[in-house]
């Protein structure tokens, strides 16, 4: 590659930059994927609602509902994660610890969204195919850097004259968002810290990745996506939203 | 996401890494000939490389300043639905090669450093065709694979590589003369209130270069350009403008790889940028013809080597 495209140290050290930076993400992808499928195959294995084809019929090995008998799929893996989006309310459980990969989803979760695939295949599924649907579905496993923006994150309006009650709920709510926001800036890389205010402001991307107007507008659109899978589909998400971006400004503020 | 630089032994490493014979300097004299008498032709695949930017071409058509092209990749692998992959016996890279078929533009023939393969001309054929009938694949390319995950490695390969398109688009041209086209120079922007002495001084430059600048027949650099405005009052863009364009024939001589070797040579010497290494060079071939006093178009190549030989003659010789 170097000798083909590089003529001098400075184009050759840019490509060599390049490479490394491809390589590591590949790895960190191949990692996540490993710890993915082990996960998805414990949940399987576990749930009443799955079982393995048994040796001697078609697609053995392969899975498939309980109680179907189903020819092996082959169809578009885009068909499936569309159907693996289309589950409502997927909860992403919280970190319990700063050094491990982000969970997938818990388990009524991912019970929920292998039974929409397999309901969309209409046949088996090698665990290969469903692990490619949930690494599609949840980018966030296979990346430690995260985040999802809602299209207007502002728009929250507020009681003119709450009632004391209403005061105390607000409280409460208020509570809840800032402990939801601050798990998920903790789950954000510190690249990603600095991005998260300036989404909308590709210029100060491309001036804080050091890259073009291409890269900048794939890792802003990266990071939008992986917001919104971490937010969930919870009432509070607008809420989350804000405290997000506004820890994430203080954060750049503090250095 | 941040762009580190390379530990030292990695870079070492792969600067012994063995590539393949046909791509060694030899190997690639042995099937173009010299970079300097270098020809651009449908279906080869070059190197086009501005500053720290570099890319593979396809080259899909040819015109006087520009070329139609496709941008082709072969590490990190990564293809989608839009791409094709041509086999790795078909290339000389000796593994496949991506080639960005909907990424296909214009890009300036300054660019180009050095052709690095040729491939069958099917394959630009069928990539111009594409988007018409299409038809079948040629022999030893087969369409890419589509991607499930759109931030997964190949977008990003995606955006990087549009990302150096469009660096290379903006890599700097000669100032080209276009028909009809009326310029002023300074002493006619200035109408007599010109103070050569004053300009001189504050250029730095003998009196003979400050009046080829104030006639429009000498380039200046952004700095000069700004130092100008400065003293005459008026705009860096009047300033800009009132240098006289280049022939477009000594222009599309001039941005030719075959004279970028000669550019590079020059800009080290000099300590300058290949960019400005082209231009006065460019401009000293322009006056070198001016004084001239045969008609017709003049031969630019001859005019640039016998600029470029009596720049480099020692002191003293005639």
């Amino acid at each position: 590659m170097l000798a083909v495209q590089a003529s001098d140290d400075v184009s050759a050290g840019r490509l060599l930059r390049r490479s490394i930076r491809h390589w590591l993400i590949d790895r960190v992808r191949k990692t996540g994927e490993g710890a993915l499928r082990r996960r998805l195959e414990q949940v399987l294995a576990a749930d009443d609602a799955f079982e393995r084809v048994p040796a001697g019929e078609e697609g053995a090995g392969r899975w498939r509902l309980a109680g179907t008998e189903v020819a092996p799929w082959s169809g578009r893996l885009a068909d499936l994660v569309e159907a693996a989006r289309a589950v409502p309310r997927v909860r992403i459980p919280q970190w319990s610890s700063s050094t491990r990969r982000s969970p997938v989803a818990d388990k009524a979760s991912i019970v929920a969204v292998a039974r929409a695939a397999f309901q969309a295949a209409g046949g088996s599924l090698e665990i290969a195919q469903i692990t490619a649907v949930f690494a599609t579905r949840f980018p966030v496993v296979l990346d430690p850097v995260i985040v999802p923006i809602p299209a207007d994150p502002d728009a929250v309006a507020r009681d003119v004259d709450p009632t004391p009650e209403e005061l105390q709920v607000a409280a409460d709510e208020e509570l809840d968002s800032g402990v939801a926001a601050a798990e998920i800036v903790g789950m954000l890389s510190p690249a990603e810290r600095r991005l998260l205010p300036h989404l909308d402001d590709q210029p100060t991307i491309q001036k804080i990745l050091g890259c073009g107007r291409s890269q900048a507008f794939y890792h802003a659109g990266r990071l939008k996506a992986k917001l919104v899978q971490l937010l969930g589909e919870t009432e509070d998400m607008r809420a989350v939203a804000r405290e997000v971006i506004r820890l994430c400004r203080e954060s750049e503020r503090d250095g | 996401m941040s762009d580190q630089g390379v530990p030292a032994r990695l870079f070492e490493l792969a600067r012994r890494a063995q590539a393949p014979d046909a791509l060694s300097d030899h190997g690639l004299r042995a099937r173009f000939g010299d970079p300097a008498d270098a020809v651009i032709q449908v279906g080869q695949v070059w190197r086009a490389r501005w500053d720290d930017v570099s890319v593979l071409l396809l080259i899909l058509a040819t015109e006087a300043r520009d070329v139609l092209a496709a941008p082709v990749s072969i590490d990190p692998p990564a293809e989608d639905e839009r791409c094709i992959v041509i086999d790795a016996s078909s290339t000389a890279f000796a593994v496949e090669a991506t080639v960005w078929a909907d990424m296909a533009g214009s890009v300036p023939v300054r660019v180009l450093e050095r052709a690095v393969d040729q491939w069958n001309e099917t394959i630009a054929d069928w990539i111009l065709q594409r988007s018409g009938s299409g038809g079948d694949l040629p022999q030893g390319v087969r369409p890419g694979r589509p991607i499930s995950d759109e931030f997964g490695p190949s977008a990003l390969v995606r955006a990087e590589i549009a990302d150096d398109l469009d660096a290379l688009v903006r890599a700097p041209g000669l100032p080209a003369a276009t028909p009809g086209e009326q310029r002023q120079d300074l002493a006619s922007l200035l109408r007599g209130k010109l103070d050569l002495a004053a300009l001189c001084a504050a250029l730095d430059l003998p009196q003979p270069k400050v009046i080829r600048i104030v006639r429009g027949k000498e380039p200046l650099t952004t700095d000069q350009m700004a130092v100008v405005a400065s003293i005459t009052g008026l705009t860096t863009e009047q300033v800009a403008q009132s240098v006289r364009p280049l022939p477009l024939g000594l222009v599309v001589k001039a941005e030719h790889p075959r004279w970028r070797p000669a550019w590079q040579q020059r800009a080290r010497t000099y300590g300058i940028t290949e960019a400005q290494a082209r231009l006065t060079a460019s401009y000293g071939a322009y006056a070198l013809a001016a004084r001239e006093t045969r008609g017709g178009e003049p031969d630019w190549d001859q005019r640039l080597r016998e600029f470029l030989r009596d720049e480099t003659k020692p002191a003293g010789e005639s």
